[in-house]
């Protein structure tokens, strides 16, 4: 057996699925070959890795909450956000999308950001707000991160005002879709930066912040 | 009746299979489905590489499943049916916001980051094993959707190739070719940049 044809069993070696015939075949290749045996402990590096790689714990009251909503019907369900990015028509459908459709990486970074419009939120209630941006085309490597108002926070995201993460753009539309909630006495711009390649775009989305009308503090704004 | 799933611990003694009641009502799914809900949960964020959103997906597959929990009762080896079904509703989800451009630049990143934050022994291993860990998770996003599925299922989450067979409903030649050029990638990425900072961007 040549390298050549080791490599296309090597995985299968790792994986233990190879009959005992190949098996041999590639043992004997391997105490011959210092190549194949570099690129095998690799390979079983990676997959310890990867074996590794967690898992958040889900929130508290999973395993109950769900077989109580498949036993017993809807209640609740679906109040709560549906991810990062979800789907715009359900944004739009709801008509509470605001659309911030940008042109990125085609000027420096300001420091104040580009203010891309305004939303209000009821305090002590979930508001969904979609942000829109245009890739010119596929970008990796991408670092977002969010700033958040005092008492703003992000559904799902308890205490955190500024929330990073790493990922890409696809071409064309991407849409960031945030639930928001706010506390009382609330108020200030939401940030939203994006950087890749050593340059960011900041954008502010201002929210005013107002109570329920049996709610103690006064509507607030910045 | 509420009673609490151990999420800590792995299911333990892998499948049992389930032994419908004779008045089998949402207690009798209860006791069908808690076994699996652990694996469940991790397919599905492995799927959609955020927690909530494997919430939801579980959550869904939980309602539609309870209707048919007597077909569920009668398999002999639900697992690989389940992830199965999962799976689809995931596609299915995925289709039906097909009209919209959904970014995939979230894809759980922060969710995990949080998680390796919480892993690991002692603060050298957790800061040993957390940096190779963001290394992979950056090695991970350059891996096409397809390969990137493979390898979570595969190499993270121990579904065999055959399992993959039918739940991804893909032929195992193209499972082992993708797995194959996946971990290919993964090696040289790894290789290449063994000090890769944080902000590491790319042409």
């Amino acid at each position: 057996m040549n390298c050549y044809q080791a490599s296309a069993l090597l995985d299968d070696f790792a994986d233990g699925r190879l009959g005992p015939v190949e098996y041999e075949a590639i043992a004997r290749h391997l105490e011959e070959c210092a190549e194949c045996r570099a690129s095998l402990a690799a390979t079983r590096q990676l997959v310890a890795q990867l074996r590794q790689m967690p898992v958040p714990a889900p929130t508290p009251g999973f395993a109950e909450r769900v077989v109580h909503e498949a036993t017993q019907g809807p209640g609740h369900r679906r109040a709560r956000r549906r991810g990062f990015f979800a789907g715009v028509a359900a944004a739009a459908a709801a008509g509470l999308a605001l659309w911030a459709v940008i042109g990125l990486w085609h000027g420096p970074l300001t420091d104040a950001g580009t203010e891309v419009g305004s939303v209000t939120l009821s305090t002590h209630q979930v508001r969904p707000v979609s942000l829109a941006f245009n890739a010119p085309g596929d970008i990796r490597s991408v670092t977002f991160s969010l700033e958040l108002p005092r008492g703003v926070q992000l559904q799902g995201h308890p205490g955190k005002r500024r929330i990073a993460w790493h990922g890409h753009l696809n071409k064309g539309r991407n849409v960031l879709h945030l639930d928001l909630i706010a506390q009382d006495g609330a108020s200030g711009d939401l940030v939203a930066r994006i950087a890749h390649r050593g340059r960011a775009k900041q954008f502010r989305v201002h929210l005013q912040v107002k109570a329920p009308r049996s709610a103690r503090s006064q509507p607030t704004s910045t | 009746m509420a009673r609490i799933f151990p999420f800590q611990s792995p299911p333990a003694g892998g499948i049992t299979t389930a032994s419908p009641s004779p008045h089998a009502g949402g207690d009798g799914f209860e006791d069908l489905i808690a076994p699996h809900l652990e694996r469940l949960y991790r397919l599905a964020y492995r799927l959609t590489g955020h927690r909530h959103d494997a919430e939801d997906l579980v959550q869904d597959l939980l309602v539609r499943l309870y209707p048919r929990r007597d077909q569920l009762a009668a398999l002999d080896e639900p697992r690989t049916w389940l992830a199965r079904s999962l799976y689809n509703l995931h596609v299915d989800g995925i289709r039906s916001r097909q009209r919209s451009p959904i970014g995939l630049a979230a894809r759980g990143s922060e969710d995990l980051l949080a998680a390796m934050a919480h892993s690991g022994d002692s603060p050298e291993t957790q800061t040993e094993q957390g940096l190779l860990q963001r290394r992979l998770v950056q090695a991970l996003e350059t891996l096409n959707e397809d390969q990137r599925l493979v390898v979570s299922l595969h190499d993270m989450e121990g579904y065999t190739l055959t399992e993959l067979e039918t739940i991804l409903g893909t032929p195992l030649g193209t499972l082992k070719s993708r797995l194959h050029r996946a971990r290919q990638a993964l090696k040289e990425d790894l290789c290449r940049e063994p000090f890769a900072p944080t902000e590491r961007v790319q042409a």
